[in-house]
């Protein structure tokens, strides 16, 4: 029989060998700037539940630009912004954008890259051009999505490929929360913030439990709760598409706060 | 050498659960010094080690990029060199205070053996599992927790590493409980007071001599 002063004294060897171990793993490994080079590399490291389109392009992108640590940041840079990919959460993707065009222009060593980012088809499509003139992120796993952007996104396309859903915005983009819940529930919802300038608001739908809900920070001017008060606030019938479905018309609008809203448009999406 | 690391493996579990008894068969069996100084190595290196990964670790937190990459190479090549002037540093301290309880334990009248001082000390390191234990489990933690987490291992190391070494004392050197207790405590004061000496000396002369504050 072993006796006890046996087994703490090896208890005791295990921990001392285990904190000199652990750490030096933890340092060369975890936090290692990695550089990801296949769908199995950033599938082990990321816990992002995607698949990667290969592409000669995007090995590069994603040898150059990707580094992940086990905690599940995932961080693309590019020249005018740097994404935060951050998927701590088992089922949120939390993005943000920050501009910085000279510092990372440099940093980058690149002066006008235009490349694509696409991390699997039903999860995180980043394409990034010049002056980051377009973010598109079709996902059906994503649950909770925020974005926050420093400034100058000329275009901000979202969509989830289950809610058949889309949202584009234009011009001046200050902040943007956009979240998903409860995909297969009743309650959908899509809220949007922002500061001001908001030239172009364009929402396609083709679920009636989605609910939109549009903020601007000026304050809170009207409410509308179906697309033909949309319409009427709006001025003009035109951008409404008279063939909304019964269940469309269920769609509930609300927007707050107008001070150079310009258009407002709702239309079917996919299949009713 | 299967025979060493088996004693090796008694005294330590031995020291946690029956300190009297542990020193008293290292003593009859004429353990070397060998062994404390190894059990003193591996606690000083895993110590060290274990605790600075959990302030590089809140160093790293709020960087992305190459910025991480960078302090990871830095710290990787920085480590085991700490690792190596700490544990240089607590050999000298284990002989320094090997030295300071031999005087003392011969002033409260004890048997005063050098080599059996430096054993029971040697081995009183082992206490340090507790820092180690506290600084890998505040891996899984964040925020200000792991501050708490580490201290708390730090406090539990000093208790237990006084009472092995009082318990140790006083069965090799023959001294009474008390004696024994007062002589350790003494002997930390003591230590504290020179280490702090050397720190203030080395400081003023540095600055005599290169005029720098």
């Amino acid at each position: 029989m072993v006796s006890k002063e046996l087994v703490i004294g090896a208890l005791l060897i295990a921990v001392a060998v285990l904190g000199i171990a652990l750490p030096l793993t933890y340092l060369s490994v975890t936090h290692k700037e990695l550089r990801i080079t296949s769908l199995g590399d950033l599938l082990r490291l990321s816990k992002i539940p995607v698949s990667i389109l290969s592409s000669k392009e995007l090995e590069l992108i994603y040898s150059k630009y990707v580094n992940i640590t086990k905690e599940g940041r995932l961080s693309i840079k590019c020249l005018n912004c740097v994404l935060v990919i951050n998927n701590s959460l088992s089922n949120a993707l939390s993005i943000k954008v920050f501009k910085s065009k000279s510092s990372l222009s440099s940093w980058l060593g690149v002066s006008e890259p235009k490349y694509e980012v696409r991390v699997g088809s039903d999860s995180v499509n980043v394409l990034v051009s010049n002056a980051v003139s377009v973010i598109e992120l079709p996902t059906t796993s994503v649950h909770e999505l925020s974005i926050e952007v420093a400034n100058g996104v000329s275009k901000l396309l979202l969509s989830n490929i289950n809610l058949n859903a889309s949202l584009t915005l234009s011009n001046s983009v200050l902040k943007t929360d956009l979240r998903y819940l409860s995909k297969d529930g009743l309650r959908n919802q899509v809220s949007i913030h922002m500061s001001n300038s908001l030239a172009k608001l364009m929402i396609y739908c083709s679920d009636c439990r989605i609910k939109y809900l549009s903020r601007l920070a000026n304050g809170l001017s009207r409410l509308y709760v179906d697309h033909e008060e949309v319409a009427k606030a709006v001025g003009s019938s035109t951008y409404v598409d008279k063939g909304f479905s019964e269940s469309l018309r269920k769609l509930v609008i609300s927007i707050e706060g107008s001070n150079s809203l310009a258009e407002v448009k709702v239309m079917r999406g996919g299949a009713d | 050498m299967w025979c060493a690391s088996v004693d090796l493996l008694y005294d330590l579990g031995g020291i946690f659960t029956s300190p009297k008894t542990a020193f008293k068969i290292m003593v009859a069996e004429g353990r070397s010094n060998a062994y404390s100084l190894l059990t003193l190595s591996l606690f000083s290196v895993a110590t060290t080690i274990s605790v600075a990964t959990v302030f590089i670790r809140g160093l790293i937190q709020p960087f992305v990029g190459p910025l991480v990459g960078l302090i990871n190479y830095t710290t990787l090549i920085a480590l085991p060199i700490l690792a190596i002037t700490v544990l240089l540093a607590d050999i000298i301290r284990w002989l320094f205070e090997g030295g300071i309880a031999y005087l003392l334990v011969k002033v409260f009248g004890g048997r005063a053996s050098y080599g059996n001082l430096l054993l029971v000390i040697g081995y009183s390191k082992a206490s340090r599992v507790f820092i180690i234990a506290t600084s890998l489990a505040s891996s899984v933690i964040t925020g200000p927790a792991v501050l708490g987490l580490v201290i708390t291992g730090f406090v539990i190391t000093l208790i237990i590493e006084v009472i092995i070494e009082s318990l140790g004392i006083s069965v090799t050197q023959n001294l009474s409980v008390g004696a024994s207790v007062a002589t350790v405590i003494l002997t930390l004061v003591i230590e504290f007071v020179v280490i702090l000496s050397i720190a203030l000396a080395t400081t003023s002369l540095t600055h005599l001599i290169t005029g720098w504050w």
